[in-house]
């Protein structure tokens, strides 16, 4: 199949195939760095998240110990110093955010964003209760506590002055409670026990209260009373601001217990974000790397096989190029050159085992030199024919001329046939009138010989009887004339009477016989006649019709005799035209003979290898001789082939 | 030419009355016989006649004749041998003679009855003995007529009663015994 494409589409398809493997080298190399590239950006984005994580965890952690350390020292400089690293942390989180793509990782960073809002609010929220509760402690419960203090020993002093012991005893009393309550206060904001703020409280509000109580009951002096009173107010005051306090405390517990969540959970967010990145580039590595090596394998392989088809197709090419050829261009281009300028004189190398063009062209210069050879030898031919095609075209123009005096003669006959047919038309219509009244009338004819007929043998019949009667008639005479026998004498006269009437029957019966004899004839000619009538019925319809046809007929030949006339005008332009065309045949033929001669010089062009072997005799100009010069030329070559080394051979295209 | 006959007969009838006598001429199986005038009765058409059993092969039958029975002789037959063929023209003439002293009347079956002819006597003559294509006895003479001759048939034998009267069987038992 592949050797019967045209060479160009042999060779496109050699080169195709070798382009195809190209492609196939170079797409696979493309595809391969693409996905080289691809894993090693992949992994560099993990790489930058985990990094990313990792700087997040750490700084959550620095914030955490800050967090502590205020906690600890309750420091400006530490709220001040946690800022400045919280906000760092933000940072670093709103970048990761925008940095990871991967929505697991994504979500944790999230999480780990919103769990550092929570975060912030919580110390802030601490922040705040922390200032409250100081500011509790040191503006009102130093201030109230010292102040109740100073009032009872105020009172103990005044008590103690004017003797009063119980109410001496009671005041300290008191005093005790109050500084018990007073240092419970401390060690519960020391240590933010409960049981601490309960025994505060219950040494406020029980003991110190129930202690008031009595020390009212056992003071009289107003002025220290109303000192009491101002005491008591405090104690309440103290009261409600150690509640407050408790609340401030609680609220910071509260808050640092949230911190304390939120820590670890922030850290496992970002561990899990960081052991996810590591899985991630655990796999994509080794997948990456595998990829490479199969690309590096593809591409080395295939191009292998480009090489060797390269090689493969080079080779095959050539040979299907130098098959159809069957040698050299060069060799080629040099033959053609030479049957281009007419010379057939070429000789070829190893003719047997030439293939393909080279082999065309020793075909071509072998039928072009029998082909030659025939055109001279036709073109001789030809010569003379044109001579004889000459005398011809004289003969038919002559001959042409005669016939068309013949046919004007034809025309002039067919002429008066024409009118003659017509004639002949115009009484065939008469005649068929005539003769379809005569086929009527014969038949209105027979019909009165029937009734003649009939009437006849009426006539016969009544005849019949008249003879019967006659005969009668006879006998009665016969009767009369006997008895008048017998009469003797007597009836003599009545012998003679009976005689008459006897001959009178007896001429009676004659004449009916006669008569009767008559009226058959009469009956059986008639019935002849009308016999004849009817017979000649069909044959006067017979006739109409064929006088019906005959008229159809001429109608046909008159319509034929118009197509012989055209035809015969037709044939007389054809007569013309023939003789006008026979004189051009003539010239025509004149015009060939010269023809023939340059066609014959036209020949000479080429050089024949038959005869570059002969001497090459001149073309005589002998083509438009008549045969006879031709004979006699051959007849003066033989006589010369003896004494010369002139053959038939030489005459051979003659 | 019956006419011509007829003419001829008138013109002889004018002639000659004396010495002569009267005749009927009659023709059967186209031969002319006659018989004397006198002898004749009537001439009649052919009427139905019966058929009588067992009786002469040459008796036709029998007829009525105006209440009397009479016995028809077929002439054909009896002359000839062959039965008649009855035509238009067939008569039965009725004769009458004397037979042993009575008068007997007799029907005679013809083809066709002719004329009455007057024949002298010396145009008569006797019978020939052979000739005449009838048997002898039943001719009684020959007369001429136009140059032609008539048989006058004996009546007597034609009609002979005795013979007539014998019928088929004894006939046959007579011919057989040799009489």
């Amino acid at each position: 199949m592949f050797k019967n494409l045209k060479l160009s589409a042999q060779i496109g398809l050699g080169y195709a195939a070798v382009v195809v493997l190209l492609l196939i080298v170079s797409t696979t190399a493309y595809l391969g760095l693409t996905t080289s590239v691809d894993g090693f950006t992949q992994y560099r984005d993990s790489a930058r998240d985990a990094n990313q994580a990792g700087r997040v965890q750490a700084n959550m952690l620095m914030a955490q110990l800050l967090t502590k350390d205020y906690l600890v020292t309750q420091r400006e400089e530490d709220i001040q110093r946690f800022n400045d690293r919280f906000s760092a942390l933000r940072k670093l989180t709103d970048e990761s955010l925008e940095m990871i793509d991967e929505p697991e990782r994504l979500e944790k960073m999230q999480l780990v964003n919103s769990e550092l809002d929570n975060y912030e609010r919580a110390f802030e929220a601490a922040v705040s209760q922390i200032d409250r509760s100081s500011e509790i402690l040191n503006e009102e419960l130093a201030r109230i506590g010292t102040d109740m203090q100073v009032a009872m020993t105020d009172i103990i002093e005044a008590t103690n002055r004017a003797g009063n012991t119980g109410g001496t005893y009671l005041a300290g009393r008191a005093q005790e409670y109050l500084l018990l309550a007073r240092l419970y206060v401390m060690k519960y904001i020391d240590t933010g026990s409960e049981a601490d703020l309960a025994r505060a409280h219950d040494e406020i509000d029980n003991n110190l209260a129930d202690a008031v109580q009595q020390l009212n009951r056992a003071l009289n002096d107003s002025e220290l009373r109303a000192m009491l009173r101002t005491f008591t107010e405090n104690m309440e005051a103290y009261g409600r601001n150690l509640d407050e306090i408790s609340v401030a405390l609680h609220e910071r517990d509260t808050a640092v217990a949230e911190m304390t969540r939120i820590g670890p959970v922030i850290a496992d967010a970002t561990e899990d974000v960081k052991l996810s990145i590591i899985d991630e580039q655990n796999e994509l590595g080794p997948r990456v790397q595998a990829s490479n090596m199969t690309t590096m394998s593809v591409v080395f392989w295939v191009s292998l096989g480009s090489v060797i088809v390269a090689i493969f197709m080079s080779w095959f090419l050539v040979r299907i190029v130098k098959k159809p050829l069957g040698g050299e261009p060069r060799d080629m281009e040099r033959i053609a050159n030479r049957i281009a300028e007419g010379d057939l004189q070429v000789e070829f190398e190893n003719r047997e085992q030439a293939t393909g063009v080279y082999k065309a062209m020793i075909n071509m210069v072998e039928n072009l030199t029998s082909t030659i050879e025939q055109v001279r030898s036709g073109a001789d031919g030809l010569a003379s024919a044109s001579n004889e095609l000459n005398a011809s075209a004289q003969t038919i123009s002559q001959a042409a001329t005669e016939q068309a005096a013949s046919v004007e003669e034809t025309t002039s006959s067919v002429e008066q046939l024409h009118a003659s047919v017509q004639q002949n038309t115009e009484n065939a219509r008469v005649t068929d009138q005539m003769a379809t009244t005569a086929a009527s009338e014969a038949e209105k004819g027979g019909e009165a010989v029937k009734r003649t007929v009939a009437a006849m043998k009426e006539i016969a019949n009544k005849i019949g009887l008249i003879e019967d009667i006659a005969y009668k008639t006879n006998l009665l005479s016969l009767n009369a004339a006997i008895e008048a026998a017998r009469a003797g004498e007597h009836g003599k006269g009545f012998t003679v009477v009976a005689a008459e009437v006897r001959k009178l029957a007896e001429n009676s019966r004659v004449t009916a016989q006669e008569i009767n004899e008559l009226a058959t004839n009469s009956v059986s000619i008639a019935e002849e006649a009308g016999k004849l009538l009817e017979e000649m019925v069909p044959s006067i319809t017979k006739t109409a019709d064929l006088v019906q046809e005959i008229t159809a007929a001429s109608v046909e030949q008159a319509s034929g005799i118009d197509q012989i006339n055209g035809a015969m005008s037709q044939l007389d332009s054809v007569t013309q035209q023939n003789a006008s065309s026979s004189e051009e045949l003539a010239a025509t033929a004149e015009e060939l003979s010269s023809q023939a001669e340059a066609l014959q010089d036209a020949v000479a062009f080429f050089q024949l290898q038959s005869e570059s072997k002969k001497k090459r005799t001149k073309a005589v100009p002998a083509a438009k001789e008549r045969s006879g010069a031709y004979k006699a030329a051959e007849k003066k070559a033989s006589t010369r082939s003896d004494d010369d080394d002139y053959n038939d051979s030489d005459f051979k295209r003659y | 030419m019956e006419q011509r006959e007829a003419e001829a007969t008138g013109v002889e009838e004018a002639k000659g009355s004396e010495g002569a006598g009267q005749y009927l001429t009659f023709r059967v199986l186209n031969n002319r016989y006659a018989i004397d005038i006198l002898d004749v009765k009537e001439i009649i058409e052919v009427t139905s006649m019966t058929r009588v059993p067992k009786a002469h092969a040459s008796v036709h039958g029998v007829m009525n004749l105006r209440g009397n029975v009479a016995p028809v002789v077929d002439l054909a037959h009896r002359l000839r041998g062959q039965t008649l063929r009855f035509g238009r023209r067939s008569v039965i003439l009725v004769v009458e003679f004397e037979w042993d002293g009575e008068r007997q009347t007799i029907g005679m079956l013809a083809d066709e009855v002719s004329e009455i002819v007057e024949i002298n006597d010396d145009h008569i003559q006797s019978a020939p003995e052979f000739g005449a294509g009838i048997r002898r006895e039943y001719i009684d003479r020959m007369a001429r007529v136009d140059d032609a001759f008539i048989v006058l048939l004996n009546l007597a034998r034609v009609l002979d009663i005795d013979e007539l009267s014998l019928n088929q069987e004894a006939k046959t038992e007579l011919e057989e015994a040799g009489v």
